[in-house]
């Protein structure tokens, strides 16, 4: 049966909605209606259990789903539910408007029954994970990172790089910290990993899913072999370049033009002479990282410390700790805003222009050696790594995370994470944490079997064309080809149904969300709104489940009005919306569709927001080509942080 | 080994390391001494890196498998199943006992309970006293109960005993009895294997660090205050308005107003160059003029765009520590050396924003002091085995920062616990 | 918007943009930065002139100063810059004895940076050089005759006695002078001229 149950919240929802018209209406379209004043309390909550049946179908109008659907959730057993939120959507944001208000309610209602019609049981599964954990990369991180997974019982083979070498890692990646801190973190670490699998070599493919990876490694000593990983951390690390204005620096024309950190290499040889003058030039042109300029102020301190005289010509004092500046300046370090434009070599040394900045004038230093910091980068094997793991880089080679805010070691794909300086330059104690990051998630991964319940999209093989759109589309690479089928992957699915909307033959369909399901539901809502509301003008807004949605309940909470005549319709994802819905919502009679996504890359699925908006720009070509008003359609996107959004879209009447 | 842990502070760092050790299968108790969750957070509409909600947290496997992160009054915080939630509480004493820990805490009276409250709001509207909201610079009125935050979880009111009457129109209005107004303190003890510290930072009052008019002038307002008028849910909805509501023409930014000053704050706050910009950034699209006056702009690798965004749209910035503000027919001026060009600059703005220093929340508290450094930050790991510290209360730092070392503590705290260590 | 990325070039464009967007004010005859870095060096070797290696350039000294605010070419900023970069130009510029020793940049320096002793010091290093102002040779030579850095009139003799202060005696001119003699200063100030004149900064 279909059951309505309404809630007039503590008897405040009905003082504006008219809840008897509303009971008189839904009982045409509803087998049971029944209301009460506190559905989300014990006595609501049991009230509702006693009125339900195992196989009914339920419509829940009150506050939003995120607030009555958790303790429904965890009464009830029915799956076939869907929720209006007449509370945030309708009463707190309609106040002036109660006539109007009572049929959006009515409108909204007759809608999420005919969503119920077409809502099926979401598919669930359980997918069993390797328990072996591959890590590539033998720097500290790696080192790291196979160390923490190895005390938790997991699984761990290290793979690094055929031509590693402990001494030149220790020299290059002197930047992270200290060098006998370094040192012994990695001389501690190596002790507990003594029955960890470590091979030399490097990866030829890669294939399989999260939980499941078969990783294919040509190794040194019996060539290849293949073996299957739960997850995969990347942990390649960096190296170290000079700038792009070191050739001006006269580097490699004078042997007194050195890099800064073979001033302060151990060996006695490439020792600076103590009591020389070193002019230190920082590349003025690329912007430096708190690491790079923590381990420039480290270096200045020990080289002033020795006695030579150090002038550093910088642009912006970087570093994660103010007093390593200090401790710069107290031994001697002079520091000189501005820019090195010139350097001549005499027989005294090196003869130096500066543009001071601070005292807009031009200063001749004559230097014994000028020492250029080099600049941080990731190893060429990450681009390598990234390309076949299938992972993305950014521009400058460093592995790009999934959302820079939340999730640190994230990678593009799932079951694959990042530690350390593949990432981003990061001091000691950043890569230690970043490792540990990554056990995290790869640990979270490998314990256990993964379960998972959701609408998934379901592929009609006599309908694809084999045209690969949605491969390219999916940003998780939950769909592959198989024996010329599309073929989805459960474990990688986010549920968003971005795959639909790249479709060109539409022989994708998400369950609970087809084509037809949307067409009925616009044209009951049309319909309804056409009875209750005559030639007023509506609106269809189609909003992501994430921070659109978000955004429009915050919108209720904090009271900003907006008008009626304004019906909200969730999807997983604003990039599930294709041209075809948002034609069909203005053929049923909208007068405006909108379609509104989270933040410029923000979406919750990666690539939401992008191709929503390339989906209305298109639908606008469209309605151009064939005459009518492209203003008609527009793409938004709207956020919790704020909650003018929807006032902004959908202004009230005046 | 036991496997309760309390977490001791509700901000991002707090709530990431609760969610991570639940989903591990710890006991975790998170508390939190404010009304509601989200610390710092919660008082900033957009943050960086991404330009986008302060309230967004990782979503947790148990409820939201699949998921990657949600709004924070879609978190359902506190209906994990290893996860308790006690807003308003406060950690009154820390006994190390054997291997394990004592800790008691206090409850102050919300007056509203939580497990009747159904948030239908009606409270809010029968009351009628209204006080100066103080999240809201004092610009805009609030009842005695009061939402402190729009997306604050708990999502029930509370009630301010401090201005309300006691006339208990509340209290008949509530048809579930939600309200109880004389609701007494609670105090309870918990054992506990292990304590994380993650009770953040808080901007300094600026009243401390004199010269820059803070407190004598209404329109020299911190970053944060600046935050609220740009929050579009904040007291002007969104728009820069001076404090006698007129529409602001010109900004003035003064960074390290009291950071990386040995006569305030010595340390570098490190997030502030960044909010700044992104604060500027609003405000150039509202037409405003934007000076930042800076020393060294510090902006991390993963925000370089709020800079170049900056700039492009073109906020002027001047190299130099403003030495005071004066007020002149109302309005701040800023007295500041362009040490680039070697000019005195008396800047005229109609608001004055300063950089205050991040501050951290322990260091009031006596009973965390022992754990402490002279700045009053935690190290991560304490010398006393059992009691870890994340997110700011290590030391000033920025979301990604933050939740990164929340993370990586709580590995630590479960491999401390379960085995691995 | 992607935040993990950047356009470096543009960046940099920018970047070069700001910097540079004063760049029509640099001075185009270089000068040179001695290499033994005596003038710096020797006041770092005093007391207090230590401070000196501080000092960040933040600029808030001259924001601070008072007779920065009337005066634009007197800025102690960038007096430090100078002594920083051991610029002995500067003990030879007559502009340093302008400083009041209020003291306020000192108070107000986030390095603790002594400012006003660093400015003694420099002055210090020009008297050495013999590049006295006129004015404080006067001063110099008023304590000789009067026992005082100014001469005490009637009228601000009858102020004191209005305000209540104490009557002021008279100073043991003979003695100091006696002792000043003897440390070899007398002959010295008699036979010092300023090489700035008289004139100027009255």
């Amino acid at each position: 049966m279909k059951k309505l149950f309404l809630c007039t919240c503590n008897g405040t929802l009905n003082k504006l909605l008219d809840f008897t018209r509303i009971g008189k209406e839904a009982k045409a379209i509803y087998d049971v209606v029944e209301v009460a004043d506190n559905l989300c309390l014990e006595e609501g909550l049991a009230e509702l259990e006693k009125g339900l049946s195992g196989d009914d179908r339920l419509v829940i109008g009150a506050c939003s789903s995120q607030i009555i659907g958790v303790p429904m959730k965890q009464r009830i057993k029915n799956d076939l539910v869907a929720f209006v939120p007449l509370r945030e959507q309708v009463g707190w944001v309609h106040l002036e408007e109660g006539e109007s208000a009572t049929n959006k309610a009515i409108v909204l209602l007759s809608d999420a029954a005919v969503q119920l019609d077409y809502m099926e049981s979401q598919a669930e599964f359980t997918e069993n994970m390797v328990g072996r954990v591959l890590v590539i990369g033998g720097g500290i991180a790696g080192l790291k990172a196979a160390s923490d997974l190895h005390r938790l019982g997991v699984e761990v083979t290290l793979l690094e790089p055929f031509k590693l070498d402990k001494h030149h890692y220790l020299q290059t990646s002197v930047f992270m910290s200290d060098a006998d801190t370094l040192r012994s973190e990695i001389q501690e670490i190596q002790k507990t990993i003594l029955d960890v699998e470590r091979i030399r070599g490097e990866i030829r493919e890669v294939r399989g899913q999260l939980g499941s990876y078969e990783v294919t490694i040509n190794g040194a000593k019996d060539g290849s072999m293949t073996q299957e990983f739960g997850a995969i951390i990347i942990a390649s690390g960096n190296q170290q370049s000079l700038p792009s204005s070191a050739k001006k620096m006269r580097y490699g024309k004078s042997e007194r033009v050195v890099t800064l950190d073979s001033l302060i290499s151990n060996s006695k040889k490439k020792r600076a002479k103590d009591r020389s003058t070193i002019l230190v030039a920082v590349d003025f042109d690329a912007p430096m990282s708190s690491v790079e300029g923590s381990h420039l102020l480290r270096t200045t301190r020990d080289l002033a410390a020795r006695g030579n005289t150090i002038i550093v010509v910088y642009s912006d004092i970087q570093t994660e700790d103010e007093n390593l500046y200090r401790e710069a300046r107290d031994s001697g370090v002079i520091f000189i805003r501005g820019r090195v434009t010139r350097i001549k070599e005499n027989d005294k040394g090196l003869s130096c222009r500066i543009e001071n900045t601070l005292e807009s004038m031009q200063r001749d230093v004559i230097a014994d050696r000028v020492a250029i910091p080099r600049l941080i980068g990731p190893t060429i094997e990450t681009t390598q790594i990234a390309e076949k793991l299938g992972v993305e880089c950014d521009d400058s080679g460093f592995i790009r995370t999934r959302y820079s805010k939340m999730k640190p070691v994230q990678t593009s794909r799932r079951g694959i994470f990042v530690a350390g300086g593949a990432k981003m330059p990061m001091s000691l104690s950043d890569a230690m944490a970043s490792a540990q990051n990554a056990v995290l998630e790869a640990f979270k991964i490998v314990r256990s079997p993964l379960v998972r319940s959701g609408w998934i999209p379901v592929i009609d093989d006599e309908e694809c064309d084999v045209c690969k759109a949605c491969l390219d589309a999916c940003p998780n690479d939950a769909l592959r080809l198989m024996d010329d089928r599309i073929v989805h992957i459960p474990a990688h699915c986010e549920f968003c149904g971005i795959c639909v909307s790249a479709c060109p033959t539409r022989a994708i369909e998400f369950q609970s969300h087809s084509k037809e399901s949307w067409f009925a539901r616009f044209e009951a809502i049309a319909a309804t709104h056409k009875r209750l509301e005559g030639k007023k003008p509506f609106s269809l807004v189609f909003a992501c489940s994430e921070c659109a949605n978000a955004s429009i309940d915050q919108a209720g909470f904090v009271g900003k009005q907006y008008g009626t005549g304004s019906y909200v319709i969730q999807f997983p994802c604003a990039g599930m919306v294709s041209p075809i819905e948002i034609l069909k919502g203005l053929v049923v009679g909208a007068n405006r569709v909108i379609v509104a996504h989270c933040p410029p890359g923000g979406c919750h699925h990666q690539t939401g927001d992008h191709l929503s908006e390339l989906v209305v720009s298109l639908t606008r070509d469209m309605l151009r080509e064939i005459g009518q008003n492209p203003d008609r359609v527009r793409a938004t996107y709207m956020m919790a942080a704020m909650p003018d959004k929807m006032q902004k879209e959908v202004p009230v009447r005046g | 080994m036991g496997d309760t842990v309390i977490v001791v502070g509700a901000g991002l760092a707090g709530i990431q390391v609760s969610h991570q050790l639940a989903d591990l299968g710890l006991r975790v108790h998170l508390v939190e001494k404010e009304a509601t969750v989200g610390g710092l957070s919660a008082h900033l509409g957009k943050v960086f890196p991404t330009d986008d909600c302060a309230l967004c947290l990782d979503a947790c496997e148990e409820l939201f498998s699949g998921h990657h992160r949600r709004c924070q009054y879609r978190s359902l915080l506190g209906t994990q199943k290893k996860l308790s939630l006690h807003t308003l509480t406060e950690v009154r004493s820390i006994k190390h006992e054997g291997d394990k820990f004592s800790v008691s805490l206090k409850t102050t009276p919300r007056y509203v309970l939580l497990d009747r409250c159904v948030v239908c709001l009606e409270c809010i509207n029968v009351c009628d006293v209204e006080v100066p909201d103080e999240l809201n610079l004092g610009r805009v009125l609030r009842r005695a109960v009061y939402r402190p935050i729009p997306q604050g979880v708990p999502l029930a009111p509370i009630i301010d005993m401090n201005s309300c009457t006691k006339c208990s129109k509340c209290v008949d209005v509530c048809k579930v009895d939600a309200i109880d107004l004389e609701q007494k303190c609670k105090t309870r003890t918990i054992k506990a294997d292990a304590v994380v510290l993650a009770t953040g930072v808080e901007e300094s009052s600026p009243s401390v660090l004199p010269g820059y008019a803070y407190g004598h002038c209404e329109d020299v307002l911190t970053q944060r205050e600046l935050g609220r008028l740009l929050d579009s849910a904040g007291p002007s909805n969104g728009k820069a308005l001076t404090a006698s509501g007129r529409q602001v023409g010109s900004v003035t930014m003064i960074l390290c107003a009291g950071s990386r000053d040995l006569n305030a704050v010595e340390y570098c706050s490190r997030a502030c160059c960044t909010y700044s910009l992104k604060h500027a950034i609003m405000l150039r699209e509202q037409g405003v003029d934007v000076t930042i006056c800076y020393m060294d702009l510090r902006v991390p690798t993963h925000s370089q765009s709020f800079l170049e965004r900056a700039r492009e749209s073109d906020v002027t910035f001047v190299r130099g520590k403003p030495d005071h503000v004066v007020v002149r027919e109302g309005s701040p001026v800023t007295i500041v050396e362009d040490t680039e060009s070697q000019k005195r600059l008396e800047i005229e703005s109609d608001l004055v924003v300063l950089a205050s220093p991040l501050v951290p929340h322990a260091a009031e508290r006596e009973v965390f002091n022992s754990f402490l450094d002279k700045y009053g930050f935690a190290a991560r790991h304490n010398a006393l085995k059992g009691i870890y510290a994340c997110g700011t209360s290590t030391g000033a730092n920025d979301i990604p920062g933050s939740v990164a070392e929340a993370n990586s503590v709580a590995l630590e705290v479960y491999m401390a616990l379960k085995g691995g260590a | 918007m992607n935040t993990d990325s950047l356009d470096t070039s543009r960046l940099m464009r920018n970047q070069f943009k700001l910097r540079f967007a004063k760049c029509e004010l640099i001075d185009l005859t270089p000068s040179s930065v001695s290499s033994d870095l005596e003038f710096r060096n020797w006041i770092l070797r005093q007391p207090e002139g230590k401070t000196l290696r501080r000092c960040y350039q933040c600029g808030r000294c001259t924001g601070a100063c008072p007779i920065a605010e009337i005066d634009q070419s007197f800025n102690p900023r960038l007096f430090l810059e100078k002594v920083i970069l051991a610029d002995e130009s500067l003990a030879e510029n007559q502009l340093i004895w302008t400083c009041l020793t209020c003291e306020q940049c000192e108070v107000r320096c986030p390095e603790h940076v002594k400012i006003p002793q660093i400015l003694i010091l420099a002055k210090v290093r020009g008297l050495v050089a013999g590049n006295t102002p006129q004015t404080a040779l006067d001063r110099a030579r008023t304590i000789l005759s009067e026992g005082r850095t100014i001469q005490v009139s009637d009228p601000m003799l009858k102020t004191r006695d209005k305000m209540g202060l104490p009557s002021l005696g008279s100073p043991p001119v003979k003695q100091l002078a006696e002792a000043l003699k003897d440390l070899g200063l007398v002959e010295k100030l008699e036979n010092i001229e300023s090489i700035y004149g008289g004139d100027r900064d009255e």
